[in-house]
């Protein structure tokens, strides 16, 4: 790997070794995917097919 | 990291270091906002409009667009929000350390061709308003003026882009005040033409009402996953992958309905989208003005951020890792400005079919970057392994390219194939229950899933290490 490369890898790889885990969604983040990208265009979508 | 180093780090495809990722939910929602709303959202809206009335238009659309930005957001989010890189560096723990190249090909072909489409859209509507304005006659004689503009156009983005993501950030900033233009024109609309447009009905629209209900559905899912090539160039530049959600959701997903209500209602009252006609109509010389204004500057930002994108994109090739940023840009930006130059009414009558046949492709992408990240890896992906390409490296697979992921693609377009034919509409099967983008995601999971259980078998793909 390129130098510059290899030293953002190890940084990024020492950042969770070190208890900061590079997460991905935590639940705050679950909700609102659950609720703008699930519930509401379930609802949306009852609503639209007896407006 | 050096200080020259964190400046050029978002001109590169390397992986971002959390110091370097300083886009708040404010920065990035602005950014964002500014990419989504463009000329296409009129055409999506006018699609809806042959179809469905405003209220019911409205709210499939709404709907569609929201599933799909979470499908975008589910595919790519997860490895570009953690690790800072770009949509085609996170394929690369599906695809393969070669095999990355199809998302690549995929995204310059749709963000080269959907610019090109919009940096003509931008050189006419700068005709017309300098026409309007009375600063050139109308005739033949102001339409050759469309090539030099494109030019102009893209000397200027050019010129943003030199800064790397700041100079996107920058544009919106600059452009941003067009998205309340556009509410504004969307009021101006519904507000003088509220009983025509409650009576209006869609000029297309067959007599199975459910199938018409769905295609709305599909129009809005379809849009919104061909935000897959852009997403990543955007959110690598926000601190974790939490401050992407709400941005994503709602700067990308909302203004995509809620714009194409213009092209939308225009569609079904006055048979036409293009906002600078009827607002001519609606609110004469004045009000067609600020329309082209809207429209001149609306396509300026999102073709930023897609020039930005697909420059990122490209650095992922080796031999264009070292590269300077001036000519990854030309590179990007060059395609673009020939198209404009020389072909731009061949190119705006032809290449639509061409780019809604790539679009198809982009459901499947993210059926399989699903079920890879949060089924099969169990979430844990291997940045070094992103960027190797030794044999050894564990997304290697066979030769670079992981079949699974091959066949999952194929198998995801040609369902979407078979359930609705993107040129005619045309539909079969179960289409107007399921509509063809998410059987499409699932077959393409399905495949990828059970394919990759024999490159597990194998010892191929770091799934070993889960």
């Amino acid at each position: 790997l390129p130098p510059e490369l290899e030293a953002r890898i190890a940084e990024l790889e020492a950042c969770a070794a070190a208890g900061e885990p590079l997460s991905d969604f935590d639940s705050f983040s679950w909700c609102w995917m659950i609720l703008l990208g699930v519930l509401i265009p379930v609802l949306l979508l009852v609503i639209g097919w007896f407006a | 990291m050096s200080a020259p180093a964190n400046l050029l780090a978002d001109e590169s495809a390397w992986p971002l270091l959390p110091a370097e990722r300083t886009w708040g939910t404010a920065r990035l929602s602005l950014t964002l906002v500014t990419t989504t709303a463009a000329t296409w959202l009129y055409l999506i809206g006018e699609s809806v409009g042959h179809y469905l009335g405003f209220i019911q238009g409205g709210v499939a659309l709404t709907a569609g667009c929201m599933i799909g930005m979470l499908l975008v957001l589910l595919a790519a989010g997860p490895t570009c929000g953690r690790f800072g890189v770009d949509s085609v560096a996170a394929s690369k723990p599906q695809f393969g350390s070669r095999g990355w190249i199809v998302p690549a090909v995929l995204q310059g072909i749709s963000i080269i061709g959907w610019n090109s489409l919009l940096i003509i859209f931008f050189a006419k509507s700068a005709v017309q308003l300098c026409v309007a304005l009375g600063i050139l006659g109308p005739g033949p004689r102001s339409s050759a003026l469309v090539p030099l503009l494109t030019l102009f156009a893209c000397a200027v983005i050019f010129t943003a882009l030199r800064r790397g993501a700041s100079g996107v950030s920058l544009m919106s900033n600059i452009l941003f005040a067009h998205v309340f233009v556009g509410l504004w024109m969307l009021y101006l609309l519904v507000s003088h033409r509220w009983p025509e447009l409650m009576a209006a009905r869609p000029a297309l629209a067959s007599p199975d009402r459910l199938w018409n209900y769905t295609t709305g559905v599909e129009l809005g899912i379809g849009s919104t996953l061909s935000w897959w090539p852009y997403i990543g160039a955007m959110i690598r530049m926000a601190p974790d992958t939490r401050t992407v959600v709400l941005p994503v959701l709602l700067a990308m997903g909302a203004p995509v309905p809620l714009l194409s209500l213009i092209g939308l209602a225009g569609a079904l009252v006055l048979k036409s989208s293009d906002p600078a006609e009827w607002l001519r109509t609606v609110g004469g010389t004045t009000y067609a003005i600020i329309s082209l204004a809207f429209v001149t500057a609306a396509n300026f930002g999102t073709t930023t951020a897609g020039i930005y994108a697909s420059a990122i994109g490209l650095r992922n090739f080796g031999t264009l890792q070292r590269r300077s940023w001036t000519t990854l840009l030309l590179l990007t930006i060059t395609p673009v400005a020939l198209v404009g130059i020389f072909i731009p009414e061949l190119f705006f009558a032809k290449f639509g079919n061409f780019l809604a046949f790539i679009g198809v492709a982009f459901a499947p992408l993210c059926g399989i970057q699903i079920i890879d990240y949060f089924v099969l890896r169990r979430r844990r992906v291997d940045i070094r392994a992103m960027y190797s390409a030794e044999p050894a490296a564990p997304y290697y697979f066979w030769r670079g390219i992981n079949p699974a992921a091959m066949l999952a693609l194929a198998a995801g377009c040609c369902t979407y194939i078979l359930l609705l034919n993107p040129l005619t509409y045309q539909s079969r099967g179960l289409y107007a229950y399921l509509t063809a983008s998410l059987p499409s995601v699932a077959a393409a999971a399905l495949v990828y899933f059970f394919a990759s259980r024999l490159v597990i078998r194998a010892g191929r793909g770091g799934y070993s290490n889960r």
